[in-house]
């Protein structure tokens, strides 16, 4: 090895960055060469000065910490559920709970029908938010709304999200039960409406049999 | 001379599955992260700057931006890997603007740390740090950078080429030339100190 090719390698030899083959050329070369031995150490003085400037040490209370959380706080993440398993969706409530939903449409927004006695007040069409207890249901918090295309029912991921469907995705395995709750007129008489019961106890039955991850496949 | 400072496995290991949670929007994933790079970021900073102030604004500087631009985050790197990068970009746009504005701040801080060690060591400490920043702050920028982050913190090379976006044997050329710089300038350094 010449002193060119030496000087080349020098600053990588003395941060051992080099292969063991090479290091003994540039070694063996060292030996010979005054010139380049006095390089390497004027390599090894700059390089040990660099390694001996220290590491920084925050201290766990340091006002540094504090700092950075109140911006992080302040600042918009563009962080978002990166999902590995598919979303599941839930009723907002229970099973149980949006079978009386679906009680609680027929009972309260068809037109004409009286309520039965000991529910409170009918609810709005738009939007609906409502615990009460017409069906024993008690103060279950069911969220479902009535859109004007007949019905859309809020539902709740298992990562917060919040949407919702209409009832051919809400109940896919009982569109005729739906279509058949309603009539062309909008009214319903109390015998009817025991009927509608009927089936509603039956859907409900129905629906309660089934888990809430079930209905996964309504996800985006 | 010993290379690979940066976190140990067992920190990787954690760090990936905090960021894995903070990509999902998990705050507090993130202000563990923020804990267990905090030296490494300010110290990078610190380096870069050679300013105590600046090295603490910029760090800070990076953790926002990180946190901004989570989503970004490629788990082909460490998460080391990938705030060296956002720091080292901060502290260039730092120098440049200090180049446009004045020349090397004033007052240079040796460490932010705990004052554990005696006054005259700690002093002496300080002082040969601060002529080291001095003299790195001398470099050009291309080599200013590859010489801290190999030669200070450790990176290895294809982390450096990542950071700055070159390829290994740029890095190396570029880490050569800067050796060979630094060691003109801080052994006429000593000469003059003799």
């Amino acid at each position: 090895m010449d002193c060119r090719k030496s000087k080349r390698l020098l600053d990588a030899c003395v941060a051992h960055e080099l292969d063991a083959d090479t290091a003994a050329s540039v070694a063996a070369h060292l030996e010979t060469c005054p010139s380049c031995r006095a390089d390497e150490a004027s390599y090894k003085k700059a390089l040990g000065a660099l390694h001996e400037v220290g590491a920084v040490t925050l201290e766990p209370g340091f006002a540094f910490y504090r700092d950075v959380s109140r911006r992080l706080d302040a600042v918009r993440t563009t962080a978002s559920p990166k999902e590995s398993q598919p979303v599941r969706w839930y009723f907002v409530g229970s099973v149980a709970a949006a079978a009386a939903a679906v009680f609680l449409l027929v009972a309260y927004v068809i037109p004409g029908y009286e309520p039965p006695q000991g529910a409170s007040g009918a609810p709005g069409q738009q939007d609906l938010a409502v615990a009460p207890s017409a069906v024993g249901v008690a103060a279950v918090p069911v969220a479902y709304g009535v859109g004007d295309n007949g019905g859309q029912y809020r539902m709740v991921s298992d990562r917060g999200r919040t949407g919702s469907v209409g009832p051919e995705l809400y109940f896919p395995r009982y569109p005729r039960d739906m279509s058949g709750l309603f009539r062309q007129d909008g009214y319903v008489s109390m015998e009817e409406y025991r009927k509608l019961e009927e089936r509603i106890k039956t859907l409900e039955a129905r629906l309660v049999s089934l888990e809430e991850g079930r209905y996964s496949d309504v996800s985006r | 001379m010993t290379h690979g400072k940066g976190p140990t496995g067992r920190k990787t290991d954690d760090s990936r599955d905090a960021m894995q949670r903070a990509r999902g929007g998990d705050r507090e994933a993130f202000g563990l992260l923020v804990n267990n790079y905090a030296n490494m970021v300010t110290g990078l900073a610190l380096k870069l700057l050679g300013s105590r102030e600046e090295a603490l604004d910029c760090a800070q500087d990076a953790f926002v931006r990180a946190w901004e631009k989570v989503d970004r985050y490629d788990d082909k790197w460490s998460v080391a890997t990938w705030l060296r990068r956002i720091v080292t970009n901060l502290a260039l746009d730092r120098l440049r603007r200090r180049k446009r504005r004045q020349g090397f701040p004033d007052g240079l801080d040796e460490t932010l740390g705990d004052g554990r060690e005696g006054p005259d060591e700690a002093a002496q400490r300080h002082e040969r740090a601060g002529q080291v920043r001095k003299a790195i702050a001398e470099l050009p920028e291309k080599y200013k950078i590859v010489l801290v982050l190999r030669d200070m913190e450790g990176a290895e090379i294809a982390e450096i080429a990542e950071i700055t976006g070159t390829n290994a044997a740029t890095v190396r050329w570029r880490l050569h030339r800067a050796r060979a710089l630094f060691r003109d300038m801080w052994s006429a350094q000593s000469d003059q100190e003799q």
